[in-house]
């Protein structure tokens, strides 16, 4: 998920025209506070973020936690930018040549990130073993018992898997783990 | 963009031929020629404001644009809500089911994974069917009579328990989710189904799906920014007024 958290509407809606144009697949989120990122990124886990340059403060301790590339936005070049923040920048009053190629290094880093990788889709070890005990019909008390671990353990788990798969119920989830042999239709 | 009534009608389904089943439902059928909207709604004797509000707030999900819908009648609304459960039981649902069906008459999957998707989507087709029922038998005429309670300032006893006993918003918390199902299987069919050699008879589907889901979705947004903040405020008015006596 890349989210674009800017005040101002025309830099906002721009940016998000030309994130879209050269990123079909990922979902992009447009919003205006401060507080409204700071809620998302309690619920979410976007990878890509861009923020008002005067903002980066308020979400460097985030950005550590989480793994997030934070980009700041500039209205004019500045000589301050030292070469390993430079991709970490978009200096919005360039050309579209120019433009398209800052954009592509942030793309670039966030499909690199390792992090995006191992979390986005795949389902964990352990994601599985709870998706099949779901699957098979478990309530989240009974398979906290049956794996020793709470039950608010299980249930952020069954966002995790929901989150990744795209599926929200346990019926979607029974056909999927049918589908990827988790479990065997006999064991239904 | 705003639908006004001096937009012709075609180029209103030109814009989004989504709204076909909606004009329908608002008793509006196809070969109007180039009439306007408002032409249109005269002569099949349709409530133009009625008519305009269901729409714009079909194609523009803005919450104001739904609110808008409170400016009609109860009882419309009330109508309009039933008449698009109808048309989920008696056209989507079949044809979702024929289009499922063709997946195996054309080998796009094998017989269990036919199995697991019929299945899934019978399951579902009664889910939708408890729904609509419950809404009919008992939500829709409870609303209706706390609107012509709060119209008329009278107050049976009846109606007075019921107001205290199972108001709009228990409804409202229990409001079941009939969209889920209906993204799962989205998936199902998009990510995690085997490839098939076409896609063509999937697509067929998913078409329906999501015709389906935009429509599920404007119809609980009905339900739930419009009718249950209405009747909420009119059971608390008559509460109050009861108080009084
Ligand atoms: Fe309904
Ligand atoms: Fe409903």
């Amino acid at each position: 998920m890349i989210v674009i958290a800017i005040k101002d509407f025309i830099i906002r809606k721009g940016l998000e025209s030309i994130l879209r144009k050269n990123n079909m697949q990922h979902k992009i989120i447009c919003i205006k506070s401060s507080l409204e990122l700071k809620q998302l990124l309690l619920d979410e886990r976007p990878r890509l973020v861009y923020v008002d340059n005067n903002r980066l403060e308020e979400f460097s301790l985030l950005q550590k936690e989480k793994a997030i590339i934070l980009v700041e936005i500039f209205k004019e070049k500045t000589s301050v930018h030292s070469a390993n923040t430079m991709n970490h920048i978009l200096c919005i009053d360039g050309e579209e040549v120019e433009i398209n190629r800052q954009i592509k290094q942030h793309l670039d880093l966030y499909e690199n990130s390792a992090e995006r990788k191992k979390s986005d889709s795949e389902l964990s070890d352990r994601e599985t073993d709870i998706l099949r005990e779901v699957a098979l019909g478990k309530t989240n008390k009974e398979i906290a018992d049956y794996l020793f671990i709470s039950a608010h353990t299980v249930i952020t788990h069954r966002k995790n898997i929901t989150r990744k798969l795209g599926i929200k119920t346990v019926s979607g989830l029974t056909v999927y783990a049918i589908l990827n042999k988790i479990i065997q239709m006999e064991e239904m | 963009m705003y639908i006004d009534k001096d937009m012709k009608m075609a180029d209103a389904i030109h814009y989004n031929y989504l709204l076909l089943p909606v004009i329908n439902r608002l008793g509006v059928q196809l070969g109007f020629g180039d009439k306007n909207i408002e032409k249109v709604c005269q002569e099949e004797e349709v409530d133009l404001d009625f008519f305009l509000v269901i729409i714009n707030a079909f194609l523009d999900h803005d919450l104001n644009k739904t609110l808008k819908i409170q400016s009609v009648s109860i009882e419309k609304i009330v109508d309009y809500l039933k008449a698009t459960h109808q048309f989920y039981l008696e056209q989507m649902i079949p044809e979702v089911e024929n289009r499922i069906n063709a997946l195996i008459q054309n080998f796009d999957i094998n017989q269990n994974q036919f199995l697991l998707v019929k299945n899934f989507f019978e399951e579902y087709k009664k889910e939708l069917y408890l729904h609509t029922q419950l809404e009919e038998k008992t939500v829709y005429p409870y609303v209706v009579d706390v609107y012509q309670a709060y119209q008329s300032h009278q107050l049976s006893q009846e109606l007075l328990d019921r107001i205290k006993d199972y108001p709009i918003n228990s409804y409202a918390q229990e409001h079941s989710d009939i969209e889920s199902k209906l993204f799962d299987l989205k998936n199902i069919l998009i990510k995690y189904l085997p490839q098939p050699k076409h896609s063509y008879q999937r697509n067929q589907v998913l078409t329906a799906l999501f015709k389906m889901e935009n429509d599920i979705n404007d119809h609980s947004r009905i339900e739930n920014m419009v009718l249950v903040p209405m009747i909420s405020e009119m059971e608390k008015q008559l509460l109050t007024k009861s108080a009084q006596k």
